[in-house]
């Protein structure tokens, strides 16, 4: 297994190259498809937040997927990653706050001065869940770095993770209807459980072996997800699209139709995995590296969906 | 499993997309009535002029001027905000022509919905304009950016070095 490790860091990078290409690509679209309405540093800045938010709420609850003897070993390697990733999380928030702050005060980011931002994050809706999503990201973060790894840690920052996470989905565009509040911020969690455990995977998961265990396991919780996550999703659009045309007309309708459309695609790849990978990971018949990759081309798949997500989230 | 449940929610988005009628041009707030109307020809001058949007404003972060044909501020006081309600005290008004409402507000959900709209007034009024428009009041004070960068500098010095005494 000390062979292995390496491989794993190297494909860290490679992930993480990967996803950002692929990320910037689906910007590209999602900014195209909006055009006029989106605005890039906001899509931009929202993505990485959500990104990191994602991957964060995915490292946290990775251990769970493997089998109690094995989970203290998957939560120390996951640890590292997970520090990284929310303080990347906790600083995308943070740009976030002020990016939102400027364009509230109708003045350039370089000169909103500081208590404009304070006032903008205490005294609205958007800036008090941003907050509140920084909150969760330091706790994260600070928790991942000061304590061990144990079971109810693991468990208590998967919680902070996804209230971090709701929160920006509550406070969003479906504010104003229960339901579709509801709808949305289960969407949001059931996308980020799906997407961040497999990317955790991705970067934890060294040697077949492994593999067999937590796939299976994956692919149920996966199922799980993608269902929750259907039925959130086709709530929501009820709630916010009133008639057909608003789906091609309006750019927030080409943003939400391109996301469809990604997800479609998401599931049909993630339908031939089920049927061909899981059963053959599980009987230790394919190589980790064989493993890793066909996960990448998933997580590629996602981190396209999510960016189209971020950018809907900021489409007027 | 999973196919069924993508038949169902390929049905209820059809569904979806069958019914409903009106096509908002967009998912955030739009601004759904002013007083006085666009383009209204008026004798005399609005105590207020305000505008109706289709969802709840936040009351903070919000602008309303009415600038006159002189390019002078003929809005006086902080604008209001009260539900989906922006408005503003007007002066009594001075020369004949058009007079613009301009408008910024924040919507609940954070995005920062903005317009103008112009009304005429056909009967000159013996009012004193405020201020010249240009003149508006900006933000001054300690800019928020350096505080972000060195924030930036705190959280990614300290994880590095936390990720190194780990290792």
């Amino acid at each position: 297994m000390g062979g292995a490790a390496p491989d794993v860091t190297a494909d860290r990078a490679r992930v993480l190259a990967g996803v950002l290409l692929v990320a910037l690509a689906a910007a590209g679209a999602a900014w195209a498809l909006a055009y006029p309405q989106a605005s890039p540093a906001a899509a931009g800045v929202r993505a990485v937040a959500d990104g990191a938010a994602v991957a964060s709420l995915g490292l946290a609850a990775v251990p769970a997927l493997d089998s109690p003897r094995h989970r203290t070993e998957l939560a120390r390697r996951a640890a590292g990653p997970l520090a990284a990733v929310s303080a990347v999380w906790l600083l995308a928030e943070a740009v976030r706050l002020v990016v939102a702050a400027a364009q509230a005060a109708a003045v350039p980011v370089g000169r909103l001065p500081l208590w404009r931002a304070a006032e903008f994050a205490v005294s609205t809706t958007a800036g008090r869940s941003g907050l509140f999503s920084l909150a969760a990201a330091t706790l994260v973060c600070l928790v991942t770095l000061t304590t061990s790894r144990t079971p109810a840690v693991g468990a208590a920052t998967t919680g902070v993770a996804a209230a971090g996470l709701a929160a920006r989905a509550v406070a969003g565009h479906l504010s104003e209807s229960a339901v579709g509040a509801v709808a949305i911020a289960v969407h949001a969690l059931a996308a980020a459980v799906w997407c961040g455990t497999l990317v955790a995977l991705a970067v934890t998961v060294s040697h077949r072996g492994q593999w067999a265990r937590v796939l299976p396991r994956f692919s149920q919780l996966a199922l799980v997800c993608v269902v929750v996550l259907l039925a959130g999703g086709v709530t929501g659009a009820l709630v916010t699209v009133d008639s057909v045309a608003e789906l091609y007309r309006s750019g927030y309708g080409r943003v939400l139709l391109g996301k469809v459309v990604l997800t479609a695609v998401l599931l049909v790849l993630a339908l031939r995995n089920r049927t061909r990978w899981v059963p053959v990971a599980r009987a230790h018949q394919i190589s980790a590296g064989e493993s890793r990759s066909r996960s990448r081309i998933e997580i590629a798949l996602m981190a396209a969906a999510l960016t189209m997500a971020a950018a809907l989230a900021v489409t007027g | 499993m999973r196919t069924l449940a993508r038949v169902v929610a390929l049905g209820l988005l059809l569904a979806a997309m069958t019914v409903g009628g009106t096509a908002v041009a967009s998912a955030h707030a739009t601004r759904v009535a002013t007083d006085p109307a666009e383009n209204a020809v008026l004798t005399t001058g609005p105590a207020r002029v305000s505008a109706t949007f289709n969802e709840q404003l936040q009351t903070a972060f919000a602008a309303m001027t009415v600038v006159g044909p002189d390019g002078n501020l003929w809005s006086t006081g902080q604008p209001e905000v009260q539900g989906a309600v922006i408005s503003v005290a007007v002066l009594p008004l001075g020369p004949i022509g058009t007079y613009t409402v301009n408008y910024r507000a924040t919507s609940a959900d954070g995005h920062v919905v903005s317009g103008s709209w112009p009304f005429q007034l056909t009967v000159a009024a013996t009012g004193k304009p405020g201020p010249a428009a240009a003149a508006d009041t900006s933000d001054r004070g300690i800019p928020a950016w350096p505080f972000l960068v060195g924030a930036t500098v705190l959280i990614a010095g300290g994880a590095l070095w936390a990720a190194r005494r780990r290792t």
